[in-house]
């Protein structure tokens, strides 16, 4: 028969499994029929192998479990002897009070691991992987690993049905061994590979090691959850995820000098602070606006203001201090209040038509208007005088 | 909870055998936590493991003939612990000759686990058990009845230690010792843990 083999228990009450199939060998105590099930009828170790086909030494064994008691054993082995050493072989037994893991050396038992008390109808299932002369063992319910330990005790056997005890209290039914699948470890060390596997599952007991420098991930969408750890070493690499989500917890550090910031919309408020410590750098915010708690202060030695319609107010002073300049301003309106400063050698007013309006009144001496080139100046001092100014300019010469 | 690894005697009942203080097929009533553990083949002592509480815990090692190893198992051996060490050993007829104070828990841990698979093949193999109050580690190989002397020298053997190449007077725990080093040196697992 090809493995893995099965087992309903179809048969008449009361015949032993050697009797019931010729599959079943008997190799300790006796294990008989009853209700489609089987059971021990002999009340210490009770054990039969499976005869009809050669096991792998890794192999599995498992059953149904459809009555329990509180006193009898019922369960399935693995690496029942097939010499005449019959009752030698590991097993995993059910009761109302207990599950157990063990070993049979000689007729005597030893348990090797305690787990849950099962149910009727859960099923109990023993597994055996062996490395050298080390078997694992393992206990399982409904697939769920409960139990696993180590022996030397044997390498190899057949599966088979195994109890302790005597009754038709416990019984089981459902056989069903095999060998264990091979090739199920992954492992990968040659240094340039790629891992295409969309979304891949690994649970804690696997292990994933690349020791290769260059690799690349092309994995979509991964999950990385708190327990996980991505470490990658190596200097040159490159990831391709897309969209990863950073949470609070995640730290970005930049430690490099090269490197660009796009940020959009840059919105400065009262508590920040900018300060660009380069020498050449240009800043193209549209539309800056300062408000009175912002200084401009501008200490480059050539520059130019190019804003029109400047509104000096009595509060404000334009100070020039610059040795060569131009103003530019047309119709430029000097009220009383305003001091307008002039302090370098060499500069040209070319203000247009200078008009000084009294309103009718005439200058008094408070009215003064002074003229002045290098160390001579006219003064005009009345109204009248400053036609005869006008009048005369052509003749008055400065010596 | 924690797993704890202890070491404790085996009961034996009708050719049953189960931890002393844990719940087994011939102790119902002792203490109902998961375990699992490693039998030193004939010998009725078992390296368990188990999941308890601290209370539990407590409980376990007020036991005179429980020890427990370190949470920690890399911790090392230190000289005021070594004496205890090695007195505990020895009361399990565990040869305790090789250990000192370069070794942490950990390597004490797996030299044993070695020993004990030792004993499993002798007692699997042929139905050999080593010692039996009379026949101790300290006792010289020479002193061993025939069966036994004859299945350690060619389990021995198979693990390239040469028994007929040592002094007439060797003692078995340096036999044991010898096979200790000599077996594979990979990781052993107990109760889901990697020793």
């Amino acid at each position: 028969m090809a493995l893995p083999v099965s087992d309903a228990f179809i048969g008449t009450d009361f015949d032993t499994l050697p009797i019931y199939s010729a599959n079943w060998t008997n190799v300790d105590g006796v294990m008989e029929i009853f209700s489609n099930a089987y059971y021990p009828n002999t009340g210490s170790y009770n054990a039969s192998r499976w005869n009809a086909d050669v096991f792998d030494a890794e192999q599995f064994a498992e059953c149904t479990i459809k009555s329990l008691s509180s006193s009898v054993f019922i369960g399935v082995g693995c690496h029942l002897q097939t010499d005449n050493s019959a009752n030698y072989y590991y097993w995993v037994g059910d009761s109302a009070t207990g599950t157990y893991l063990g070993e049979v050396v000689a007729g005597s038992g030893t348990d090797l691991a305690s787990f849950t008390v099962p149910s009727v109808n859960d099923v109990l299932r023993i597994e055996v992987t062996v490395s050298g002369s080390i078997a694992s063992l393992v206990g399982k319910i409904n697939g769920v690993s409960r139990a696993t330990t180590t022996s030397t005790s044997f390498v190899s056997g057949s599966a088979g049905v195994a109890s302790w005890g005597a009754g038709t209290g416990s019984r089981a039914s459902d056989f069903v061994a095999g060998n264990l699948a091979s090739g199920v470890t992954l492992t990968v060390q040659s240094s340039l590979h790629a891992h295409t596997v969309d979304s891949p599952a690994l649970v804690q007991a696997n292990t994933l090691v690349v020791d290769g420098a260059l690799h690349g991930h092309t994995v979509d969408v991964p999950v990385l959850i708190q327990a996980n750890i991505l470490a990658v070493n190596e200097a040159l690499h490159g990831h391709t995820v897309g969209s990863p989500v950073l949470v609070q917890a995640n730290v970005l550090a930049v430690d490099k000098a090269t490197h660009a910031h796009w940020a959009d919309g840059l919105n400065l408020i009262q508590a920040n602070t900018l300060v660009v410590d380069g020498s050449l750098h240009a800043h193209a915010v549209d539309n800056l606006a300062l408000d009175i708690s912002n200084a401009l202060v501008v200490q480059g030695a050539i520059h130019g203001h190019t804003v029109d319609s400047i509104d000096l107010t009595q509060a404000s002073v334009l100070s020039v201090a610059g040795a060569l300049h131009d103003h530019a301003a047309a119709n430029l309106d000097l009220s009383q209040a305003n001091i307008l400063t002039v302090d370098s050698a060499l500069h040209a007013h070319i203000v247009d038509s200078v008009l000084l309006n009294t309103g009718g009144e005439p200058l008094t001496g408070d009215r003064i208007v002074l003229v002045t080139n290098e160390n001579r100046a006219v003064l005009v001092v009345d109204e009248s005088r400053l036609v005869d100014v006008v009048n005369e300019i052509r003749r008055v010469t400065f010596n | 909870m924690s797993k704890r690894i202890y070491l404790m005697p085996l009961l034996l009942v009708g050719g049953v055998r189960s931890p002393k203080y844990l719940k087994g097929r011939v102790t119902p009533a002792a203490l109902d936590v998961e375990w699992a553990g490693l039998p030193c083949g004939q010998q009725d002592v078992m390296l368990v493991s188990a999941e308890v509480t601290q209370g539990q815990h407590s409980e376990l090692v007020a036991l005179a003939d429980v020890a427990a190893f370190p949470l920690d198992l890399d911790n090392a051996v230190t000289a005021a612990a070594l004496p205890t060490v090695k007195a505990t050993l020895d009361s399990f007829d565990i040869p305790s000759h090789w250990v000192n104070t370069s070794f942490t828990y950990r390597r004490v841990l797996r030299r044993i686990m070695r020993l004990f698979f030792l004993s499993q093949q002798l007692n699997a193999k042929w139905a050999v058990k080593l010692f039996n109050g009379t026949i101790t580690p300290a006792s010289a190989v020479v002193s061993m009845p025939e069966n036994a002397r004859l299945k350690l020298t060619a389990l021995a053997s198979s693990l390239g230690v040469d028994v007929a190449l040592l002094p007439l007077d060797t003692k078995i725990r340096e036999v044991m010792r010898l096979m200790m080093e000599a077996w594979p040196k990979s990781p052993i697992e107990l109760h889901g843990v990697s020793i």
